[in-house]
């Protein structure tokens, strides 16, 4: 026979109780959600600098050992030094040489910091002539859209979100804090691998590097070396900065990091949620024993009420789910206002993979409030036993 | 309509001092009108009417409704039988508090059935007005609750109504309200009331009088 037991008669006569129980399940919705977002701005903010830029530049600094070049055969340090510069001269024309690189220089770097919610990362680019600045500029498909191109030595131009991230803007000196006032700003630009490009000045650099236009054929410097005869090692003190050990740097130190700090939030806010639910729950049907108790004596059975008390839930959880999105949206606006643009950092507002989870988490809330709930509706007596 | 054959009843089985609520005896109701069910304290009346309407199931003896033995029935024939032909009025009126009088009565009523409108119609005959169908059980007195709890009883249409002391918490105009409405229903239904006070049972048509778990008394016609 079908029931009168209704789901919804209790949540709209106990409209304060239930918003509680609604909101405690929206809040964190939006906590599990809004935790994602601001993680993601993290891994989405450094993927140009990791996963793009790497694909039309590649950094390497080979030792002479790597080059061939070896200080026992040669009768003193001059020698030496001079053979590992014609090495090293003649390994970048090599270069130069293949079809799939544009342009390889021996030159200075500096590096630009980019700083995440959590963490961030820093990326050296190139110091060239000022001759040189359009031609990397065209390389990595990055256009000026402030300020004037490098004339002298000591002027930087640094990318639009780079920029937004540090504070700073054109005219200051770049990250003052760190190299003082040596590297002017005369420009910003916009690349989607957050290219930036400078020239020297003096010896203020954070390296010597090989650096090679590449495409993406040949943004893996080891495998380009090797077509040329020379296998360099970072365990030799080679330094190599590509696609491989930038990828490397994405999916281990940024990815993989955010993501188990995402899941161990998640764990910790689920068990927090479960014992605060099952509490709740415990008390919201200890009050409700005598409607039971009368369902049964006058004929309802267990499974209509454990029925009418699972659509209750659903119904609960079903708004808590719905009105922790519409916080989460709200949210996310706020921090997008707030910190996301003017930070110059992106993140990902659609998180298909997080919702699944979140969601994931509330069956597994509902499934953990069984036990109350089981235990609740096997407990139930006729009202005869009750005033016993 | 009720062959109660040889019933016991007995609690703490398991030790040495069992309780007989029951102690064994046999009885026949009829298929219509008021009984009355009477006796002192622990003398057994309630235990009685909860083994007859299936909310206790009695330790030895069968309980014969309309030729089925309803003490050996499965837990859902019996949660059928308390649906579909029992009503019940309990001592304490058992509504539900957050919801109106009115969602109290719909909420025992059978799926399909013009619920609304017959609880209504059962409010109305028991002489609460429109404006209290709304109210919540805290907002009615306690005369208005029973006469809820009576509604409740009846929405289905029963063909017998249990009622355990159903005017102990009623002053004694309720209490006789009370005691007509239950006598009008048991024209054509049989209604069982089960009570300590014989001032409430002067217009019935068997009393049942009970003294340490058994039949002590049976009159039939007008106490």
């Amino acid at each position: 026979m079908k029931n009168r037991l209704s789901a919804t008669k209790y949540i709209k006569n106990n409209k304060r109780t239930c918003f509680v129980l609604i909101l405690a399940l929206a809040l964190t919705f939006m906590a599990m959600y809004v935790i994602a977002y601001i993680m993601s701005a993290t891994v989405e903010s450094v993927k140009p600098i990791t996963l793009e830029l790497p694909k039309h530049i590649a950094l390497a600094n080979v030792t002479y050992g790597s080059l061939g070049v070896n200080r026992a055969d040669y009768p003193d340090q001059e020698s030496y030094e001079n053979a590992g510069l014609q090495a090293r001269d003649e390994f970048c024309k090599r270069l130069e040489n293949d079809p799939d690189v544009e342009k390889v220089y021996f030159i200075q770097t500096l590096m630009a910091g980019y700083v995440g919610v959590i963490g961030g990362v820093g990326f050296n680019f190139p110091l060239v002539s000022p001759e040189q600045v359009p031609e990397v500029l065209a390389h990595v498909g990055a256009k000026l859209t402030e300020g004037r191109l490098p004339a002298d030595d000591g002027e930087v131009l640094i990318d639009e979100r780079i920029l937004r991230n540090g504070g700073m803007k054109v005219g200051d000196w770049f990250q003052k804090d760190s190299y003082g006032e040596v590297f002017k700003i005369v420009g910003a630009i916009r690349s989607d691998g957050m290219a930036c490009a400078g020239t020297p000045r003096g010896y203020y650099n954070s390296g010597w590097f090989i650096t090679v236009l590449c495409n993406e054929n040949s943004c893996d410097f080891k495998k380009l070396a090797a077509k040329y005869g020379l296998t360099p090692s970072e365990a030799d003190g080679d330094v190599i900065d590509d696609i491989v050990t930038n990828r490397d740097l994405y999916e281990h130190d940024v990815a993989d990091s955010v993501e188990a700090t995402v899941a161990v939030i998640m764990l910790v806010t689920m068990i927090f949620l479960s014992i605060s639910m099952i509490v709740a729950y415990v008390s919201f049907m200890r009050n409700r024993v005598n409607e039971y108790c009368l369902y049964v004596s006058i004929g309802y059975s267990r499974s209509e009420i454990y029925g009418m008390i699972m659509r209750e839930m659903m119904l609960m959880f079903t708004a808590g789910i719905l009105l922790g999105a519409a916080f989460s949206v709200g949210c996310i606006k706020v921090l997008e206002g707030i910190v996301i643009e003017p930070k110059g950092l992106v993140a990902k507002v659609f998180m298909k993979d997080q919702l699944l989870r979140i969601l994931g988490a509330f069956v597994m809330i509902v499934g953990v409030l069984q036990i109350p709930v089981i235990v609740s509706v096997y407990k139930i007596k006729t009202i005869d036993l009750i005033e016993d | 309509m009720f062959e109660i054959k040889n019933i016991s009843k007995i609690y703490d089985m398991d030790t040495d001092e069992k309780m007989y609520a029951l102690a064994g005896f046999d009885l026949t109701l009829p298929d219509t009108g008021l009984v009355g069910i009477i006796g002192p304290s622990g003398s057994g009346k309630s235990t009685l009417m909860y083994c007859i309407s299936t909310l206790k199931k009695p330790t030895e003896g069968s309980v014969v409704y309309n030729g089925t033995d309803i003490t050996e029935i499965p837990d859902r024939a019996r949660e059928k039988l308390r649906r579909t032909e029992f009503g019940f009025v309990f001592q304490k009126h058992y509504l539900v508090p957050y919801m109106s009088a009115l969602d109290n009565v719909i909420v025992a009523a059978p799926a399909g059935s013009n619920a609304e409108e017959k609880a209504k119609e059962a409010l109305r005959t028991l002489g609460l007005k429109e404006r209290e169908f709304c109210k919540r059980p805290a907002k009615l007195s306690g005369g208005q609750c029973q006469r809820v709890a009576i509604a409740r009883a009846m929405i289905n249409d029963p063909k017998v109504v249990f009622a355990d002391e159903p005017t102990a918490s009623l002053d004694h105009e309720n209490a006789f309200n009370v005691m007509r409405i239950l006598k009008d229903y048991s024209k054509d239904r049989l209604v069982l009331v089960v009570t300590h006070d014989r001032s409430i049972l002067t217009d019935v048509d068997m009393m049942v009088e009970m003294w340490d778990g058994m039949v002590s008394n049976v009159t039939k016609g007008r106490a």
